[in-house]
């Protein structure tokens, strides 16, 4: 299955470079991701909790490695889920480049094998649900990214600290945001009723419908003490205002 | 033999119990103590198996037992080859079985690798997301010809090739024929096939009764008597400690004679080691992944003709997709091998094929067992032929009949049976005359016509086959009166709908002169009957009820000598009338069936030395070699040229099946033969990718024809009794399904005449049909022969 695109973020290529390899970014933003930690320089383990149609969500175990890192230009990526339903693997491309005023588009290509009995009852579902958790994920990782440019800008609005994540002392606070992803179960995407029915993230945090909030580890998971981190990534979770530091200078 | 009830649409007697809730299948077994199984199953098509981790799932509450390939120790061994291979010289053949649970290698997906023993099924499933599975992803072997290429995956490492036979069978000359030739004809055919999707899943029970030492399976099998054996034997237990039971089955068509299958086996061995009755049933997913099916084969086929459309010689090679393992042999390639030759005069024959592994789900018989595919690539051939040479398809057929006179006809190659290729009888002309009469043949180009103006377009198909039926080793039956004067049959094969128990009731009924519905019949349970092998191959009311009227007539015998006796009169004075022996002369002068069975069995006083007590006479009946029935196919389709869909129209067949039994029930089996040959031919299909994942392993996008796709069969009977049996009986459980591709495929070139088109495979899907027509080329309309030339 090829899921291929293109998406374009309001921020600068070096900080949607950094972010993209964010656990703490990415686990916010990827559908039904409940938890990400880094393992080493550029791997990741998690697990999500996703189903497809008929196949009901259960939880899959994620591994993801990059490789062939031109920052800030483009990355490869393996993944590999596995869970009750079944396993996906393959690999993807990400390439970012500049875009108009300060944006950047990102284009990604995705070859994955699915196997298993997703793959044998969810195949009519497959690519649009593919296509539906990529745009929601990117919509959702656009938004927080947004969120932390913002935030590193200094704090300007309090209703963004409300019902939202923050690092506060190290320690992440507040339920999941109002991202009506979480726990993606997707319905049949032709009937329309896909349990998430906000799409755009409400300020006052209340999660839509039936999605409840998913457990997010404390940032202190996010870096294990042994494993190198990502570039730019102090090795304790830095506190809000260090934002400043690892932005290039004149990025608004 | 055809009287009061054989040969009469007597209503079934099971029909009561079926369709009020009496009947017992599988998954009613319900025992106190019960446990309940689920499978994890392999995700990867191909695959290393380094570990199996169960500890969490031990873990579970209300999970009992965790199996894994190294919980069963000596029990864990390879099933037995099924079928060997047939004495062909110069084969070659590389057996490969299932094994009950994957050790080292999985090969496709679904093989079982661990079984979860649990309270309720909810549990046992639950259990499976406990359970970690560490496999390392090998390549996948799914290309039939690149899987004998040098770079290909092996699938059985210790065979070192994934070749899983060679066989080349001939007779006569090919390549002299084709000197002659005025006419050469040769294409690629791709034939698919898929699952049986009986309406009742596989399940097994079992309980071990340790005090009496005795094992009880209820299995949803065809073939209880050769499981039991086995069973037996593997559990290290005598055969008369293991009772298996089929009980009602919903449906066989060919998986459920697959035996010992990995769940078969596991089952008892679970009940065994616990102490408690287990049982597992499937589910429609799983049975898409645990229960064998049919695929595809690849034909390179060649006719050469003479210039009047005479067949001259056949040379076809073919690749035959076998899955991963082959504990079936070469049964279903060999039929599609002798099957091709159908019923026509075939001077020269050059048939050779490869049967290869693949990392898909094991392939066995399913109904027709690979004679479907042998019979695309003839009537395909002649099709072709009969429209270069500007003969209709009636006449090319016509012109290659076997003549009458030309019986036994042998066609000096061997069939899966191991006995040569001998047709015993036939009669294949008038069957296309009728067949063509009931079609309306010689009105259809008028018909074509008028629907044309109407704009919608029309196409007619016919074509023959033959299926040999009614094939060894043996049946057998016993026949027992009782004193209350009702009649006891038993045999060993079992029954999945078929309508045994009235049709061998019918036979016994007929030969003893009492009501049919006074004859109880038995089937599937071995301690019922203990010999026998089972429900295939056309081959129950044969063969069974050949050994049902073998005994019931040594029953008789027996009637009118005790009575002779009792009564005091020649034996040459006895009759049998509705249930009683009376004297001829005098009929008043009688005695009922049921006084003289307990008259012959007394319980003081001396006998005649050699008498045997009672009314009861066991008997066997084993032919030499099968009884060939044949049949006729004609179809009307509408076809749609801007969307490709298609629909049947109007069905006939003619088939020639010997003597009916019951015609009802023989109409049954047609229309649902035709039935799954329409589901074979335009909607059902198969899809694995090329890494070996089935992608439609639900309803919901595996098709099954509905009603409102399936006309109403038109049918007409020929007999030309089989010579192999006193009935002069053949098989008729297949005959439907045959060669409805084979159909299809004329008709739908008919209707798209002004298409360039061929239909060299199936099955068709409207997206495939609509590709082949953006891309084709139109021609004039209606220069196809096959419709003008009505010959």
């Amino acid at each position: 299955m090829i899921v291929d695109g293109e998406f374009t973020f309001s921020a600068p290529r070096h900080s949607v470079w950094t972010l993209l390899q964010d656990p703490d970014v990415l686990v916010k933003a990827m559908p039904g991701a409940q938890r990400l930690i880094t393992t080493g320089d550029g791997t990741y383990e998690g697990t999500v909790r996703i189903g497809v149609g008929p196949v009901t969500a259960a939880q899959w175990t994620l591994f993801v490695a990059l490789h062939d890192r031109d920052e800030p230009k483009r990355y490869m990526m393996k993944v590999d889920t596995k869970g009750p339903l079944g396993f996906t693997r393959g690999s993807a491309s990400v390439e970012l480049s500049d875009e108009g005023e300060g944006g950047t588009t990102m284009r990604y290509h995705a070859d994955l094998q699915i196997g298993g009995k997703v793959a044998g009852i969810g195949q009519r579902l497959l690519d649009q649900v593919a296509k539906q958790l990529t745009r929601k994920g990117l919509e959702a990782l656009s938004r927080e990214m947004e969120l932390r440019l913002k935030l590193s800008l200094g704090g300007a609005s309090a209703s963004f600290a409300v019902g939202t994540s923050a690092v506060v002392d190290g320690e992440l606070v507040g339920a999941a945001d109002g991202d009506a992803v979480d726990d993606a179960e997707i319905q049949n995407p032709e009937s329309g009723d896909a349990p998430e029915s906000a799409t755009a993230s409400s300020a006052d945090g209340d999660a839509a419908g039936d999605t409840a909030a998913h457990p997010v580890e404390p940032l202190a998971e996010v870096a294990s003490p042994d494993s190198p981190l990502p570039p730019g990534l102090a090795s304790d979770p830095a506190p809000v205002d260090d934002l400043d530091s690892r932005l290039p200078p004149g990025t608004v | 033999m055809s009287g009061r009830y054989v040969g009469q649409s007597v209503s079934r007697n099971e029909d009561a119990r079926l369709l009020t809730g009496h009947a017992l299948f599988v998954d009613d077994v319900r025992l106190e103590g019960m446990l309940h199984v689920a499978f994890v199953r392999s995700d990867h098509a191909h695959a290393i198996l380094h570990s199996v981790d169960v500890s969490a799932a031990l873990e579970r509450p209300g999970v009992v037992a965790v199996y894994t390939a190294a919980d069963l120790g000596d029990y864990w061994r390879p099933g037995p080859l099924l079928v060997p291979p047939p004495p062909i010289e110069g084969i070659v053949f590389n057996q490969a079985t299932q094994v009950p649970l994957a050790k080292d290698r999985v090969r496709h997906a679904g093989e079982p690798i661990a079984m979860v023993v649990a309270e309720s099924r909810y549990i046992a499933e639950d259990a499976l997301a406990d359970i970690v599975v560490d496999a390392e992803p090998l390549e996948v072997v799914a290309d039939l010809e690149a899987a004998l290429g040098p770079d290909a995956p092996i699938i059985h490492p210790q065979l070192g090739t994934n070749l899983a036979a060679h066989v080349v069978q001939r007779h006569g000359d090919y390549a002299a024929a084709k000197e002659r030739a005025a006419v050469v004809v040769s294409r690629r055919f791709h034939y698919d096939r898929g699952a049986s999707a009986a309406i009742e899943n596989r399940a097994v029970a079992a309980r071990w009764d340790a005090q009496a030492q005795e094992m009880t399976i209820w299995d949803t099998t065809q073939a209880p008597i050769p499981i039991r054996n086995g069973l037996a034997a593997m559990l290290g237990l005598m055969q008369s400690q293991v009772r298996v039971v089929a009980p009602f089955v919903g449906g066989g068509f060919g998986p459920k004679i697959m035996m010992f299958y990995p769940e078969e086996v596991l089952v008892p061995w679970a009940a065994m080691k616990l102490g408690r009755p287990v049982k597992w049933t499937e589910d429609r997913q799983e049975n898409f992944y645990a229960t064998t099916q049919e695929r595809g084969q690849v034909h390179d086929a060649e006719m050469a003709l003479d210039a009047d459309g005479r067949i001259l010689g056949i040379q076809d090679s073919f690749f035959h997709d076998t899955g991963a393992y082959d504990p079936y042999g070469l049964t279903v390639p060999i039929n599609s091998q002798c099957t091709l030759l159908g019923p026509y005069d075939v001077p020269s024959y050059e048939a050779e094929f490869r049967a290869v592994f693949t990392n898909r789900i094991t392939v066995t018989p399913v109904r027709g067992a690979g004679r479907q595919h042998g019979v695309f690539v003839m009537e395909r051939l002649l099709d072709l032929a009969a429209r270069e040479i500007g003969i209709s398809a009636a006449e090319i057929r016509r012109r290659n009949y076997i003549v009458q006179d030309d019986f036994p006809h042998d066609h000096k190659i061997l069939f899966q049976d191991f006995q040569p290729l001998v047709y015993d009888s036939g009669n294949y002309r008038p069957a296309l005359e009728t067949a063509l009469e009931l079609i309306r043949w010689d009105a259809f180009p008028a018909e074509k016509a008028a629907a044309a103006a109407e704009g919608r377009r029309l196409g007619i198909g016919i074509v023959s086959y033959v299926e040999g039926t009614g094939i060894g080793p043996y049946e057998g039956a016993r026949v027992t009166v009782e004193p209350n004067g009702r009649v006891r049959v038993a045999t060993g094969l079992g029954t999945q709908g078929q309508g045994h128990y009235t049709a061998f009731a019918q036979i016994v009924a007929e030969a003893l002169d009492v009501d049919v519905e006074n004859v109880n019949v038995v089937t599937g349970d071995t301690r019922e009957f203990n010999w026998g092998t089972g429900t295939f191959a056309s081959r129950g009311a044969v063969v069974a009820g050949s050994a049902c009227h073998a005994a019931a007539v040594k029953v008789r015998e027996k009637v009118i000598e005790v009575s002779a006796r009792i009564l005091n009169v020649n034996e040459g004075e006895i009759e049998l009338s509705n249930g009683t022996a009376r004297v001829r002369s005098n009929p008043g002068h009688s005695i009922t069936l049921g006084d003289l069975a307990m008259r012959a069995n007394p319980l003081r006083g001396g006998v005649t030395p050699g008498t045997e007590p009672g009314l009861e006479c066991t008997a066997y009946f084993g032919p030499d070699r099968g009884s060939t029935a044949s049949g006729v196919h004609a179809v009307v389709v509408e076809v749609d040229a801007e969307t490709a869909m298609a629909r049947f129209l109007r069905y006939v067949v003619v088939h020639d099946c010997g003597k009916l039994i019951n015609p009802m029930l023989v109409e049954g089996q047609v229309q649902g033969g035709v039935a799954q040959g329409i589901g074979n031919a335009w909607f059902e299909k198969l899809v694995y990718d090329d890494n070996g994942q089935l992608m439609n392993a639900s309803f919901a996008d595996y098709l099954l024809p509905t009603s409102l796709d399936v006309p109403d069969v038109s049918m007409s009977h020929r007999e030309t009794p089989a010579p192999m049996n006193t009935l002069g009986l053949k098989g008729v459980g297949e005959a439907g399904c045959i060669p409805t591709g084979a159909a299809f495929a004329q008709a739908l070139e008919d209707a798209l005449s002004d298409y360039d088109i061929e239909v060299t495979e199936i099955p068709l899907s409207p997206n495939q049909l609509f590709e082949m027509l953006r891309h084709a080329p139109r021609r004039a309309a209606n220069t196809n022969p096959g419709t003008e030339a009505r010959a």
